[in-house]
């Protein structure tokens, strides 16, 4: 089996080791996997899919990406986040006064490549989700399963190895949920990218081709 | 907002300050005078005394052309508790800078005639063939005069010997306004002339040099310095506060970015550029704002009377540097807070 992330018992304790968010976390991912990884609120799901994003630091253990540590052996985490990483928020995080298409321009800022061929792709992206009227339109004036769709080609803007989802349906409607959840899919096997959903919703983990559990910040 | 006003007090008073020493300078400079000789040792301009049998040394050396004793003395007149008098030779008008603009000059020794400057004809609404009082009695105004000195313009002229009369001060200048010959050093005579009068008298070329004989125009520089540096600081706190707030309000956003592979220096160049953008377009309005608030200034008469704004390139680059400075370092300190924590702590910030 091709490993592409390797969990090796991660540790995370907040407010001076009184709360302990991950308490040694194992779990290995396999490349082009669509793993959902579920509990309830609390359990440690957040904190793991950020520290496999970079965005922040575990007290102990390790992450694997290909084999390389990414604590001590992944430099350029910019770099890291930019290319190797594409992150969906649970709240969009869509910049307010750029358009849907400059808010997928950004993540293309630390590649290096014309900017009418960035342009080009950002536009491809958004046709291919059916969202190439709104390509002017700021946030403000997407509905919530818009912005969450353009925050999904977002994350997907660098051609990334792994996509990481944290609770994306969580402030949409039920059928743009099922929308977004669809789109997931089909980016993930057209794509063939590693795609790691973490939701406490039963339903939406369902999405997933294999679900784990996750709580107090152990995978059971 | 914050930041122009701090600019606008930056150059308000920059250009105000610039004025009184150009004031100062027409002053000392006036007309074909290469240099000015006034008393040393004294605490003020209206002070100094020279005699004139001085005048007369003065007017014997070598290299001289021309040396004219001019009398300054103030009067309360209306509004203005400092309306300039000043007693002159008819035949030296020239060389005192004067430029009869309507009418005539005062007849010789007449003790009934005075020239008014533009300035003042403006300020007191006269004209020709009017009367105008100062001290015990009316003179009649019948000529109007321009030397391009606001101080002088908002003042009058009248003989020589009727001043020294009325201010009690027979065969007394307050200072002697030299011109040299052709090809002669300036300097060197200037420095001849002290030499001569072993430091009784001084000589200015220039307004710093005035400056250190005169203790008011040095207490109106230090007081407009003072002014000044608390504009700066005051404006400069409030710049930076505006641009703090501004950075620090965005937080999430520097947080979104680092989330989304943007290194530390793009960040930080983007937050610097727009506080530079910020500082470019608040120093603009500022300078807008500062000639507005000088043109309100110039609407009290009494104001009118001695300041003429001098708009010098110094207060403006002053303004700009300040201005420029304070927004990026208002930027740099929240920007390099929020790049250097992680992204997750940031996307926390609401």
């Amino acid at each position: 089996m091709n490993k592409i992330i390797e969990i090796q018992d991660l540790k995370k304790s907040f407010d001076n080791g009184k709360i302990k968010a991950l308490n040694g976390v194992d779990l290995e991912i396999v490349r082009g996997e669509f793993i959902s990884i579920m509990g309830p609120s609390g359990s440690g799901k957040s904190t793991l899919l950020n520290m496999i994003a970079a965005l922040d630091t575990p007290d102990s253990g390790d992450i694997l990406i290909e084999g390389k540590s990414l604590l001590n052996e992944i430099e350029d985490v910019a770099s890291y986040r930019a290319r190797t990483v594409g992150f969906i928020f649970q709240l969009h995080n869509l910049l307010p006064h750029l358009t849907a298409l400059e808010n997928i321009l950004i993540p293309m800022f630390e590649v290096k490549a014309p900017r009418g061929e960035k342009i080009r792709r950002a536009q491809k992206l958004l046709e291919e989700i059916g969202l190439e009227d709104r390509m002017k339109s700021f946030p403000p004036q997407l509905s919530g399963g818009e912005r969450q769709k353009v925050a999904i080609v977002r994350a997907l803007a660098n051609n990334p190895k792994i996509v990481l989802a944290d609770e994306p349906t969580g402030n949409i409607d039920s059928k743009s949920s099922r929308q977004v959840l669809r789109l997931l899919k089909e980016l993930q096997q057209r794509n063939k990218v590693t795609v790691i959903l973490v939701t406490h919703d039963s339903l939406v983990a369902k999405a997933g081709e294999r679900i784990v559990h996750i709580s107090d910040g152990k995978i059971s | 907002m914050g930041i122009s006003i701090g600019i606008a007090t930056i150059v308000t008073l920059g250009v105000i300050t610039e004025g009184l020493k150009g004031t100062v300078e027409g002053v000392l400079k006036a007309g074909k005078a290469d240099f000015s000789i006034v008393q040393a040792h004294i605490a003020d301009l209206i002070l100094s005394t020279i005699g004139e049998e001085e005048l007369e040394e003065i007017q014997k050396m070598e290299g001289v052309e021309n040396a004219v004793g001019v009398l300054i003395a103030f009067a309360p007149v209306s509004f203005n508790p400092y309306f300039m008098v000043i007693g002159i030779d008819r035949e030296d008008i020239k060389m005192g800078g004067i430029n009869i603009n309507e009418g005539r000059v005062f007849k010789k020794n007449s003790e009934e005639e005075i020239i008014l400057g533009k300035v003042a004809v403006k300020n007191f609404r006269k004209k020709i063939g009017q009367e105008m009082q100062f001290g015990p009695r009316k003179y009649k105004i019948v000529g109007i005069f321009e030397t391009g000195d606001v101080f002088q313009d908002g003042g009058a002229f009248l003989s020589l010997n009727i001043l020294q009369k009325l201010q009690k001060k027979e065969h007394q200048v307050t200072m002697v306004l030299v011109e040299v010959e052709e090809g002669v050093d300036i300097l060197q005579l200037a420095k001849q002339v002290e030499k001569k009068f072993e430091g009784n008298l001084i000589a200015i070329t220039s307004v710093s040099e005035f400056k250190a004989i005169d203790k008011g125009l040095e207490i109106i520089s230090a007081t407009s310095w003072a002014i000044s540096l608390l504009a700066i600081f005051i404006g400069g706190i409030g710049v930076m506060n505006t641009i703090m707030m501004s950075v620090f309000e965005r937080t999430r956003e520097i947080g979104i970015l680092r989330a989304l592979g943007w290194k530390r220096k793009r960040v930080l160049t983007l937050i610097l550029g727009e506080s530079f953008l910020i500082g470019i377009g608040a120093v603009l309005t500022g300078i807008i704002l500062g000639i507005v608030a000088i043109q309100l200034i110039l609407l009290v008469p009494v104001a009118k009377s001695f300041l003429k704004p001098s708009y010098s390139l110094i207060v403006f680059e002053r303004a700009i540097l300040v201005g420029i400075l304070v927004s990026l370092m208002g930027g740099l300190y929240p920007a390099y807070r929020a790049t250097k924590s992680l992204p997750t702590e940031a996307l926390r910030h609401e």
